[in-house]
């Protein structure tokens, strides 16, 4: 029972955070989208980058 | 035994500044230069009577460039004639009308605040932001290595105010100029400076908007022009023993047991050295020179995800007039939403556009030797890029010069188009084919934050030993002052890790 209820609470913070995070990147201009759109997209470069 | 101490691979500024610096500390150094002149992009040349700047118009931020003469045992002042450049620049607006920004940040903020009073009472807020940012980030960044995490920890140990400005890194460029100015006409003048950076405002990392603030901390022009400033540099290493070879090519860096232990020509003649220094692109470096064999499989895709930086086409025009200018630095207004529009458009589209913002640099205001009696020198920065899509530089490059000078003469100097004395142009391809840069890349890679300092490749190799970096491949990145400054971060840690 508590094992689910730590589940359900994950679920539901994960979907406000989902959801703040949407309203938030509808709310930027163009260049600020493509200014996180470029950092989220480099992510997963980071780690290699940081190698050299 | 080692032919050399240390091989410098390339004399543009950051290999000349470390190969003067490791001459002073006593090493047999030797540059190697493909070419049979020095400076890469901050370099001059001559035609018809008439010297011409290759790429960098300025030197601004001279610290870094201080701190280096000084460790060779001199000064900039002695070495260099440096002119200051006043007005700092003038911005143009395509009615004809100009925008003068004095070398005064008083008199600037009288300027901004006869444009609009709200932001002029901003402009002292944006003053005391800039300067403290400026003094931080001269303090740590343009002295100190960027290679690792505890690298970063010693930068906060030395600065604790960096923590305050972290935020600033997650935000870009124009975010933090919007932030302070909301008039179109103030931000006019600063949207352009996105530029010097190879990416338009919305991408250009947030610490950079303290440019519009260091012009105002001087701008300055070598008297002869800008090669005065890599001559120098050869000049005191000269006098330490410094060697250099032009007309030499690498074409592989040899590594043995993951060391570097030499080089080999073009000619198939190798030359052997305990260091190696290199001070070319990183992606030709890495991939070409040295094989990604001997790099890790995360190094294998950390370089290849880099993209090269922007790429340039240069415009040299020699006149028989005095152009109807003010500054040497003459700006066409654009907002840094013009400009974010204008890269969406063009540049990721492919599509040239000919009448767009560009910059007009005037050095025989400054320097009128560059020229002969009642002569004068203008190099023009077209915006323009590396991949056409329908077209090819080589094709379209003497319309190119045509339709720009047309552009030109029709609102930023008048009559131009009948007083072209000399003309000439290189484009994106000729700077690959001459200074050895992979699609033009005047600063080697993409500077956005996800390319900055730690995840810039480091000065000093992880992957291959007593292999080095400068220039504007490594941390602190392009630009006269930082590439100059990565001679001296270099020169440093082989002062640490090769003794």
């Amino acid at each position: 029972m508590k094992k689910r209820n730590i589940f359900l609470r994950v679920i539901f913070w994960g979907i406000i955070f989902l959801l703040g995070g949407c309203i938030w990147y509808s709310s930027l201009n163009e260049g600020q989208k493509r200014f996180v759109k470029n950092f989220l997209k480099q992510i997963p470069n980071l780690p290699s980058r940081y190698s050299l | 035994m080692a032919d050399y101490d240390v091989i410098v691979i390339g004399a543009g500024l950051g290999g000349l500044s470390a190969g003067a610096l490791l001459s002073a500390q006593g090493r047999k150094v030797l540059i190697l230069e493909q070419s049979q002149r020095i400076g890469g992009c901050c370099s001059s040349f001559e035609r018809d009577g008439f010297r011409f700047d290759v790429g960098a118009s300025i030197v601004e931020i001279i610290k870094p460039i201080e701190d280096v003469f000084k460790k060779l045992g001199t000064t900039l002042q002695a070495e260099i004639d440096l002119i200051p450049c006043d007005p700092v620049m003038s911005v143009m607006h395509r009615d004809g009308s100009n925008l003068t920004i004095p070398f005064s940040l008083e008199k600037t903020g009288e300027l901004i605040r006869s444009i609009s009073t709200e932001d002029g009472r901003h402009w002292d807020d944006f003053v005391e932001f800039c300067a403290e940012m400026a003094d931080i980030s001269l303090d740590t960044f343009f002295e100190m290595p960027a290679d690792s995490m505890l690298d970063m920890l010693k930068m906060v140990n030395r600065q604790p105010r960096l923590v305050k400005y972290l935020p600033v890194f997650l935000s870009s460029y124009q975010q933090i100029l919007e932030h302070f100015f909301k008039d179109e006409r103030v931000l006019q003048c600063m949207g352009y400076q996105s530029l010097y950076f190879g990416l338009p405002p919305a991408l250009v990392p947030g610490p950079y908007a303290m440019i519009p603030y260091t012009e105002q901390m001087g701008i300055y022009y070598p008297c002869g022009g800008m090669i005065q400033i890599p001559t120098a540099l050869l000049r005191v290493g000269k006098k330490f023993g410094l060697q250099i070879r032009y007309n030499s090519l690498v074409s592989k860096v040899i590594v043995r047991g993951h060391r570097a232990v030499g080089v080999q020509l073009e000619d198939g003649s190798e030359i052997s050295a305990s260091v190696i220094v290199s001070d070319i692109n990183a992606k030709t470096l890495y991939l070409k020179l040295i094989g990604d064999e001997y790099l890790s499989m995360l190094s294998r895709k950390g370089i290849r995800s880099y993209a090269y930086s922007k790429a340039v086409p240069m415009l040299y025009l020699g006149v028989d007039f005095e152009p109807s200018l003010e500054s040497h630095h003459n700006l066409i207004a654009a907002t840094p939403e013009d400009i974010n529009q204008y890269w969406w458009k063009h540049v990721e589209t492919g599509q040239l556009d000919y009448e767009t913002v560009g910059l007009v640099c005037w050095p025989t205001r400054t320097d009128p030797s560059l020229a002969p009696e009642g002569h004068h020198v203008l190099n023009i920065i077209p915006e323009g890029f590396y991949h056409l899509a329908d077209e090819n530089w080589d094709s379209i490059k003497d319309a190119f010069i045509e339709k720009e000078i047309d552009y030109y003469s029709k609102f930023a100097i008048p009559g131009l188009k009948d007083h072209v004395r000399f003309a000439e142009c290189a484009t994106p391809l000729d700077f690959e084919r001459q200074l050895q840069l992979p699609e033009g890349s005047i600063y080697a890679l993409q500077q956005d934050i996800t390319a900055q300092a730690i995840f810039r490749p480091a000065a000093r190799s992880k992957n291959i030993h007593g292999l080095y970096l400068v220039g504007a491949s490594t941390h602190p990145g392009g630009g006269v002052p930082s590439t100059i400054a990565s001679g001296l971060i270099a020169s440093t840690l082989i002062q640490t890790f090769e003794d």
